[in-house]
C-alpha cells in the first residue's frame, strides 16, 4: 500500500436511478457462462431440432402442426412453441429471474451493493427489469431462430390452418410471430414467479427450479377435471391461447384472458418480491 | 449547516432483536469528526449488528442513526453519501476481475468514482492483480479489494469491520498505516476489531460492547487510566520461595498458577520484585507479559459482572441471548 492521499469529496446526487442498476446488471449477466449458454441454445436448438427431424421419417403428430413439419417451414416454430410452452420457456426465464436476487446471497454481495449510492427500490427495479429483458430477449431469439430454421431448412411453403384453409407464407410468418409474442406474457408471469422465489427463498436452486415445478403442477392441474375458472387462472393456460389465431375466424378472447392473468401473476409476484426485499435485514456473510 | 463540524456518527437507543434474542440492547454511539473510533467486544457482543444498522443493512427495532448529519428517513440512500466501508469480510463477484468489480461499483456510486479506480488499486497494493478474477484472490487480497472499493467513494466516514483480517504481517502494517493516513486527511474511521493492539495503536476513542450493551465508551486515555495492573507469567527455580518474597513487596499480587507464578503489578513494582528475587538467591528463568493493562480491563469488562461498567450507559431492555 502506498502513501497517496484520498481527498474527501462532496458527492453530487447519484444520477440514473434504476437505469444505472439495470445497465450494471446487464453487464454482469453478459459475463456469466450460464447466460451465454442459454442464449447460444436459444439460437442453435431450433436448427438442431430440424436436423433431428430430417433424419427420421415419422413426425410429431400429437403436437399441433406436428404433421406439417416436413411440408412447411412455418410449422417448425409452432411445434417448438408447443414444446417450449410446456417447460422450456419457464425454465429459460427462471435461469435468470430465479437467480438474480439469490445470487447476491450466494456470493454474499448484498452488503457490497446496498452500501453504495442506490436505494433498495432502485436495485430491485434494475434487477427486475434486467430479468424481464432476458426473458423477452430469449423468447424473441427462440422465435426468430425457430422461424429461421424452419424457413431456411424446410422452406416457405404455405401451411394449412386449424380450420383447413391454406395460409399463405406471408400470413403464416405474421401469425407465427404473433403467436410467440402472445406467449411472452405468460413468460413474464413466470419471470415474476422466479423473482419472488429468488427473493423469498434466497436460494438459486429454489428460484430456478421452483417455477418449472410449479408450471408442471399447473399443467397436471389443467389435465384433471378442474372447473373452467380454475383452468383460466393457471399461468400455463395462456401458453396455448395462440391456437385461436390459426382458425378461419380467429378468436381473441382466450388471448385477452391469458394476457390479464399473466400480467396479474407478474404484478403480484414482483410486488411481493419487492415488499420482501424492502423489509429484509441483510445479515450474515 | 457546515457538515464537517457535525458528529460523523450519532446513534441513539439502538435496539435490534432477532426472534427472542436481543442482539443490540439500547446502544448510544457518538463519533466525532476526524476521530478514529475503535469498537471492541467478544463474539456475540453485538458489534456487527450495530455496524449493519449504522450502514442501513439491518433495520433497528428502536432508535435512530444519523451519519454525517443525515438520516435514512430524510435522505434515503443518500444517507450513505460520503460513507464507505464493509461489515464482516468484503465480498465480490468471483467471475469478474477485480477491476470489473470496482468498475461496476463505481457505476452504482456515480460521480467521479470511476476515475479513482486506478488510484484505489494503487493505494491497497493490488494494481498487479486488477485484471485477475476475484475468484482467484486470497482472503487478504479480497480484504484489500474491500478497502479499495471503499476508497472509490472518497469517504468522509469509513466504517470497517476487522480490516486487517486475513492479511499477512506486512499487509497488517500497511493497513494500519493507510487508516492512520486517512485519519490524518480528516476521514473519520469507525473500526471494529478483535485485536486490542490494533485498536490501541490506531484509535483515539473506544467503545467496548458486551451482550448487546456498551460497557465502556470514552477516550483511550480514559480507558488507560482505568486499566488494572498488567499480568506477567513468571517462572523461577523456586516458585514457593518467590511467592514468599512477594509478600514483602508493596503493590504487587502474586499467585501460584499452573507451573509458575502469575504476577499483577505495574512495571516499576515488577522491577523491584525481580531485584528482590535476585537478592534472595532465586533465579528468574522466564518472565512474559501475560496480559496488557488494556487487555486486562477488556477482559474484566467483557467477562465480569455485566452490571459492572466503566462508564454509565443508557437504561436498556434485558438481554435475552
Amino acid at each position: 500500500m502506498t502513501a497517496v492521499a484520498v481527498r474527501p469529496e462532496t458527492r453530487p446526487p447519484a444520477r440514473g436511478g434504476a437505469w444505472v442498476v439495470y445497465r450494471w446488471e446487464l453487464v454482469k449477466l453478459t459475463r456469466q457462462v450460464k447466460t451465454q449458454v442459454v442464449v447460444g441454445l436459444c439460437v442453435l436448438a431450433p436448427f438442431l431440432f430440424v436436423a433431428a427431424l430430417d433424419v427420421q421419417s415419422n413426425v410429431p403428430q400429437d403436437t399441433l402442426f406436428g404433421r406439417w413439419v416436413h411440408d412447411s417451414g412455418f410449422a417448425i416454430p409452432l411445434v417448438i412453441l408447443g414444446f417450449a410452452g410446456q417447460w422450456a420457456l419457464p425454465a429459460v426465464t427462471s435461469i435468470v429471474a430465479g437467480d438474480i436476487f439469490s445470487c447476491e446471497d450466494r456470493y454474499g454481495t448484498w452488503k457490497t451493493i446496498l452500501t453504495r449510492s442506490r436505494s433498495r427500490s432502485q436495485i430491485f427495479a434494475g434487477k427486475a427489469l434486467a430479468a424481464v429483458t432476458f426473458s423477452v430477449v430469449t423468447t424473441a431469439l427462440l422465435a426468430l431462430s425457430s422461424l429461421a430454421a424452419g424457413v431456411l431448412l424446410v422452406g416457405r411453403q404455405p401451411m394449412i390452418g386449424l380450420s383447413g384453409t391454406l395460409l399463405q407464407p406471408g400470413h403464416c410468418a405474421t401469425l407465427v410471430l404473433a403467436s410467440w409474442a402472445a406467449v411472452s406474457l405468460p413468460v413474464l408471469g413466470f419471470t415474476g414467479l422466479g423473482l419472488l422465489l429468488s427473493v423469498g427463498s434466497r436460494s438459486s436452486a429454489v428460484g430456478t427450479g421452483g417455477p418449472v415445478v410449479i408450471g408442471l403442477v399447473m399443467q397436471l392441474g389443467s389435465l384433471v377435471n378442474a372447473p373452467e375458472t380454475v383452468r383460466m387462472l393457471l399461468l400455463t393456460t395462456p401458453f396455448g391461447t395462440w391456437h385461436g389465431l390459426f382458425t378461419a375466424r380467429p378468436f381473441y378472447g382466450p388471448l385477452e384472458q391469458g394476457a390479464v392473468v399473466s400480467v396479474i401473476y407478474f404484478l403480484l409476484c414482483a410486488g411481493g418480491a419487492y415488499a420482501l426485499l424492502r423489509r429484509r435485514d441483510i445479515t450474515g456473510s | 449547516m457546515d457538515r464537517s463540524s457535525l458528529p460523523a456518527i450519532e446513534a441513539h437507543g439502538l435496539v435490534k432483536r432477532f426472534e427472542d434474542a436481543v442482539a443490540v440492547a439500547g446502544v448510544d454511539l457518538r463519533v466525532g469528526p476526524g476521530r478514529v473510533h475503535g469498537m471492541l467486544g467478544p463474539n456475540g457482543a453485538g458489534k456487527t449488528t450495530l455496524l449493519t444498522m449504522l450502514m442501513g443493512l439491518v433495520r433497528p427495532d428502536a432508535g435512530s442513526v444519523r451519519l454525517l448529519g443525515r438520516t435514512r428517513d430524510e435522505h434515503g440512500a443518500r444517507m450513505l453519501d460520503g460513507v464507505a466501508g464493509f461489515v464482516e469480510s468484503p465480498r465480490f463477484y468471483p467471475y469478474l476481475s477485480g477491476r470489473r468489480n470496482l468498475a461496476l461499483l463505481a457505476d452504482l456510486d456515480g460521480g467521479s468514482a470511476a476515475g479513482r479506480i486506478d488510484e484505489s488499486f494503487e493505494l491497497v497494493g493490488l494494481s498487479d492483480h486488477a485484471a485477475t478474477r476475484v475468484g482467484g484472490y486470497s482472503v487478504g487480497m479480497r480484504q484489500r479489494l474491500g478497502i479499495a472499493a471503499a476508497l472509490l467513494r472518497a469517504p468522509r466516514l469509513l466504517i470497517v469491520d476487522e480490516p486487517a483480517s486475513g492479511l499477512d504481517p506486512a499487509g497488517m502494517r500497511d493497513m494500519r498505516a493507510l487508516i492512520s493516513r486517512l485519519s490524518d486527511d480528516g476521514v473519520t474511521v469507525l473500526l471494529s476489531s478483535h485485536d486490542m493492539d490494533e485498536v490501541e495503536d490506531l484509535c483515539d476513542d473506544i467503545t467496548i460492547m458486551r451482550s448487546g450493551r456498551v460497557v465502556f465508551d470514552g477516550s483511550m486515555e480514559h480507558l488507560r487510566a482505568q486499566a488494572p495492573d498488567p499480568a506477567f507469567r513468571l517462572s523461577t527455580n523456586h516458585d514457593e520461595r518467590a511467592l514468599a518474597v512477594a509478600r514483602g513487596e508493596p503493590g504487587i499480587v502474586v499467585t501460584l498458577e499452573g507451573d509458575g507464578l502469575l504476577v499483577h503489578a505495574q512495571r516499576e513494582r515488577l522491577d523491584a520484585y525481580v531485584i528482590a528475587l535476585g537478592r534472595a538467591d532465586i533465579a528468574v528463568r522466564r518472565l512474559n507479559l501475560e496480559s496488557s493493562a488494556l487487555k486486562a480491563l477488556f477482559f474484566r469488562l467483557t467477562e465480569g459482572d455485566p452490571a459492572e461498567r466503566a462508564e454509565p450507559a443508557t437504561d436498556v431492555p434485558e438481554v435475552v441471548g
